[in-house]
């Protein structure tokens, strides 16, 4: 029960920071200041439920000043929302440990607030009606309904709300100024009011003009009205026909309002508005609607329907839904996808057995059975892992509040633009991404974003932007932080790496600007001459780029000199399934991360594998690799006299390239991955472990663990240094994959474009219009694009039983070639590709390969042309989803233009903070 | 505006009809009025002549309000029919005793 408090009042807390960092831009909001009131009203009520004394002080405090501030007794100015702010911190550190609240000093806050309640305070509008009234006794006449706050200052009996509630009708507050809202819409406020009553019943009204008017001011003010009304209209059609926006109405849980009547019933309760000592307080001077008499409010009139059944009408989509949301452990929702994931792999060995031939012959029922299993069970995993799934809103949340802070501490003016917060990841991508985030965009704030003169003086505005955004790109997430700040000078990095002695003088003569920008993620690497709470310690970049490789995604960093600086990070949906390539080594089977894997060779005449300065290189293309033998780094026993079958698999992380030695290349396969039992965590080289389909268990190797202390300094050096001197000598040599798609040409493209092939059958192929697809275990498809709908290439006449998809490199991944047969891999040169004979749009010329003439592609041309055409097909096929998603790929991630374009999107949220 | 005084009840009654564009002026006049109001326990502002109700007339009633609650007045109202079925809408007959135009003051 204490958990669950804790847990909603951390909720509560983090919906009120992020109001209150709203609040500083819209001091007068009227629904802002009603959710900040709402929030804290909450947290009082359960603390004051469980006795914690210390937090129902505090909150009662704010809750009072909020109350003045919703009532426009006076405005926040930036001072009152920053003591506000403060409150907040100390009631989440009062949350953090409820039982010790007491212990956390909040007398300033207190003794701050209380002094805005005794008008002791300077306030920015009119603080002498705080002194005309009680202001404590004010907010203590609003005490509203335990229910809804929303409902306080209405006064009503439950048989005013039965016939509503009976008819399944729907409740709503309605704030209006009448001069602003009605009057100034060409409509007279009578016009409005018959028109209102009219459309259903006015339970209860509201109205009133500032505490602080006079007779002598009151033709300068306006009218606030607030109207209880009960009508069988939906939101919107009540918007329409009112003619007012969505923020002047607020709909009212219709459950709740018949919860407290059935109770009021049953009670004989007062209507639930002000105790009788409230009641007694004096009432709003400026407003014409009294507070209860004690009488009436402890003598309520007996509701006589009290046993009529109420089946209120559920509020509608606009407002969340209590009744449909549950609370769940997130140990349950592990434990239900580990599950889940028992059951795929109990699926496709199920799967296994029914596909052979002996089974197969004898019952065709059971096949139909096992696919009918196969379809749910895919199904039901889906399902769970949507339920690990939340928006990214929540921790985009908390960088509004960074901003303002470190904004504030830097004298600095900057905006902060939230897009795509609808976005969601798994639970432990986002924790995992917390940190990293933290510190970009604390980076932005202290490097990037220049002072307000400084801009000036380059012609900017002096409030610079920082964006955050989030989007789902070719089945990942994309999350960018970029800033229109002063971006990094490459020169200067080069110069400070050179000075901490992260590069030499000849490589920093040899760094392009692109990879000095690089030099970043180095560790170590700061370029801020002082070191300060915020930023410049040169702990960070690495540590960011470190964490975002271990969540399984990867960081770009393109930045442009007085421009600024976008960092990107790509993400996938899960960390619970990944694709990799399952190998084997001395009979046992291990599987990959398909994302680190580059290609497989094998090694002989063409690879040769070398011995130099005593460790075993590759050499790959004239580029030595440095090779780890899986058998040996296992400390299996050698074999005598064994001539083993090898494979290296090319295996690339953030700053090294190296091979791994295996025996066999299984399969490609999606895993799920299962976590390490405690006694095997900390075994090195695993970073969990798998079923198989054919029910084995494998292991899962951790790339970069593999390498520690195994891949030297020197060997990365030499494999640089190799690289850069086969730069000069061999620039424009690279590996290509030669396929044909048909029986007809022959098709290469350039390896380090692809990312895998896979072996797929013609029955796994689903089709949505024009469109196939293959849809892949968890909630991702592969779009698979005939080369022949958009080269002029012989077209297949029928796809074979079985045939392959050449997969790209993200963010491509989303879509697949199809090919009959992968004819071969070769090294082509610029040089040798004709330009001129065969010319068409996606393809960059003609080459002799493997002696035959091959068509050598222009993927990235080519992707234009298959997003291209993605889009137009996802107009027609409105509806369908998967198509909408395809869309999204159309988006080109690797647009250089920093500068916001005039048909972006606008943010969903906007903080400016000065 | 004109008062009167009949009873111990101050009668105020605007020269004009209440709207957007005599509200400053009637507001003034009031306030001056009320000043007056030093040996009545109520004041009854004559609105019979005020058709038309918009928030210019609500913002002067309840400043009216407001102050005659500082001088610890009652106020009552003489409306029109349009008028008693505006401020019933807005639920203000509850506090204000509101009379209508035939009744004989």
């Amino acid at each position: 029960m204490l958990d669950l408090f804790v847990q909603e009042s951390s909720e509560h807390l983090q919906t009120l920071e992020a109001d209150l960092m709203s609040l500083e831009s819209n001091p007068t909001d009227s629904a802002l200041l009603n959710s900040i009131f709402r929030s804290v009203h909450s947290l009082k009520g359960g603390a004051g439920f469980f006795g914690f004394d210390a937090i129902v002080k505090l909150a009662h405090v704010m809750e009072s000043v909020m109350s003045l501030l919703r009532d426009s007794v006076f405005v926040a100015d930036q001072s009152i929302v920053s003591l506000l702010i403060s409150t907040a911190d100390k009631l989440n550190l009062m949350i953090g440990n409820p039982e010790r609240a007491g212990e956390i000093a909040c007398e300033g806050e207190i003794s701050g607030l209380q002094a805005i309640l005794d008008g002791s305070r300077p306030v920015a509008s009119k603080p002498a009606a705080v002194e005309k009234t009680n202001p404590a006794q004010q907010s203590k006449h609003k005490t509203g309904t335990p229910q809804d706050p929303t409902l306080e200052g209405f006064h009503f009996q439950a048989e005013d709300l039965l016939d509503g509630l009976r008819h399944g009708h729907n409740f709503y507050v309605i704030s209006i100024q009448l001069g602003r809202d009605v009057e100034s819409q060409n409509q007279t406020s009578e016009q409005f009011l018959s028109e209102l009553a009219s459309l259903g019943t006015l339970v209860d009204t509201e109205v009133s003009i500032p505490d602080d008017t006079t007779l002598e001011s009151c033709a300068d003010c306006d009218v606030s009205c607030r109207l209880f009304f009960v009508t069988a209209l939906e939101p919107f059609i009540l918007r329409g026909a009112l003619g007012i926006s969505e923020e002047n109405i607020q709909q009212i849980d219709s459950q709740v309002l018949g919860a407290w009547v059935k109770s009021n019933a049953t009670t004989n309760d007062a209507p639930a508005q002000a105790t009788p000592a409230e009641s007694e307080a004096p009432q709003s001077p400026k407003s014409l609607v009294p507070a209860p008499s004690p009488v009436a409010s402890s003598s309520p009139r007996v509701v006589e329907t009290q046993t009529t059944p109420i089946d209120p009408k559920p509020v509608s989509s606009s407002r969340r839904k209590p009744e449909e949301t549950i609370r769940i452990s997130v140990g349950l929702l592990d434990s239900l996808m580990n599950l889940a994931g028992e059951m795929v792999l109990g699926r496709n060995r199920l799967l296994r057995l029914a596909g052979r031939s002996e089974n197969h012959a004898d019952n065709s029922e059971m096949q139909s059975v096992v696919q009918e299993i196969s379809s749910v069970t895919s199904n039901l995993q889906d399902t769970i892992m949507r339920a690990r799934l939340q928006p990214v809103g929540g921790l985009f949340g908390k960088f509004t509040r960074i901003v303002r802070d470190l904004s504030h501490k830097l004298n600095k003016e900057i905006q902060l633009e939230i897009f795509g917060d609808d976005v969601e990841l798994d639970r432990t991508l986002l924790e995992g991404l917390s940190d990293p985030l933290t510190h970009l965009v604390r980076n932005s704030v202290d490097h990037g974003i220049e002072m307000p003169s400084a801009r000036i003086a380059k012609g900017k505005t002096s409030c610079g932007t920082i964006r955050l955004s989030a989007a789902h790109l070719a089945g990942r997430v994309q999350i960018e932080v970029l800033d229109d700040g002063g971006g990094m000078d490459p020169e200067r990095l080069k110069a400070k790496a050179l000075e901490k002695g992260i590069i030499t003088t000849e490589q920093s003569a040899r760094l392009s600007d692109a990879e000095a920008l690089q030099l970043i993620f180095a560790a170590g690497f700061s370029t801020a001459s002082a070191v300060s709470d915020i930023s410049g310690r040169g702990v960070g970049m690495d540590v960011v780029k470190t964490n975002i490789e271990k969540l399984g995604g990867h960081v770009e960093l393109d930045s442009r000199l007085g421009e600024g600086t976008r960092i990107i990070i790509r993400l996938p949906l899960t960390l619970a399934i990944v694709p990799a390539l399952i190998v084997g080594c001395r009979g046992t089977n291990f599987a990959l991360p398909q994302i680190n894997v580059d290609e497989i060779v094998h090694p002989g005449e063409e690879y040769p594998i070398k011995t130099m300065g005593g460790a075993c290189v590759l050499e790959l293309r004239g580029q030595l690799l440095p090779i780890i033998d899986l058998s040996e780094l296992l400390e299996y026993p050698p074999k005598q006299n064994a001539k083993n079958e090898t494979f290296v698999v090319v295996l690339r992380l953030d700053h090294v390239t190296y091979g791994l030695i295996v025996n066999e290349i299984l399969s490609n396969e999606e895993i799920v991955v299962k976590p390490l039992g405690r006694h095997l965590r900390s075994v090195p080289y695993y970073s969990g472990a798998t079923i198989l389909g054919q029910g084995e268990i494998a292991m899962i190797l951790d790339p970069n663990s593999m390498a520690q202390g195994r891949i030297s300094a020197s060997q990365v050096a030499l494999n640089a240094s190799k690289m850069n001197e086969v730069a000069l000598s061999d620039i424009n040599t690279e590996r290509v994959l030669i396929f044909q798609e048909s029986d007809g040409e022959y098709l290469a493209i350039h390896l380090k474009k692809v990312m895998r092939v896979e072996s797929v059958k013609a029955s796994d192929i689903e089709r949505i219009g024009s469109m196939d697809y293959l849809r892949k275990n968890h909630n991702t498809t592969l779009r698979l694009v005939q080369l022949s709908d958009f080269l002029p290439i012989k077209p297949s006449p029928q796809r074979a039983e079985e045939f392959f998809l050449i997969v790209p490199r993200p963010p491509f991944d989303g879509l697949s070639m199809v090919a009959s047969r992968i004819v071969d891999s070769a090294d082509l040169s610029d040089e040798q590709i004709d330009k001129t004979t065969f010319r068409a749009r996606g393809v960059l010329g003609s080459a002799v390969l493997s002696e035959r003439l091959t068509v050598v592609l222009d993927f990235d041309r080519l992707t234009e042309l298959f997003t291209t055409v993605g889009e137009e097909t996802s107009l027609f096929a409105q509806g369908h989803f998967m198509l909408t998603a395809n869309a999204q790929q159309s988006e080109n991630p690797a647009s250089k233009n920093l500068s916001q374009s005039s048909h972006d999107p606008q943010p969903i949220l906007t903080h400016s903070f000065r | 505006m004109r008062t009167k005084k009949q009873d111990g009840l101050l009668i105020i009654t605007p020269n004009s009809e209440l709207n957007a564009s005599t509200i400053a002026k009637a507001a003034m006049q009031l306030q001056r009025a009320l000043q007056k109001a030093d040996d009545s326990s109520a004041v009854l502002l004559d609105l019979r002549e005020t058709v038309s109700y918009d928030s210019a007339t609500l913002k002067l009633l309840l400043a009216a309000r407001g102050s005659c609650q500082k001088l610890g007045l009652g106020l009552r109202l003489h409306t029109s029919e349009a008028g008693k079925k505006f401020l019933t809408l807005l639920r203000l007959q509850r506090d204000m005793s509101i009379t209508m135009q035939e009744a004989d003051v």
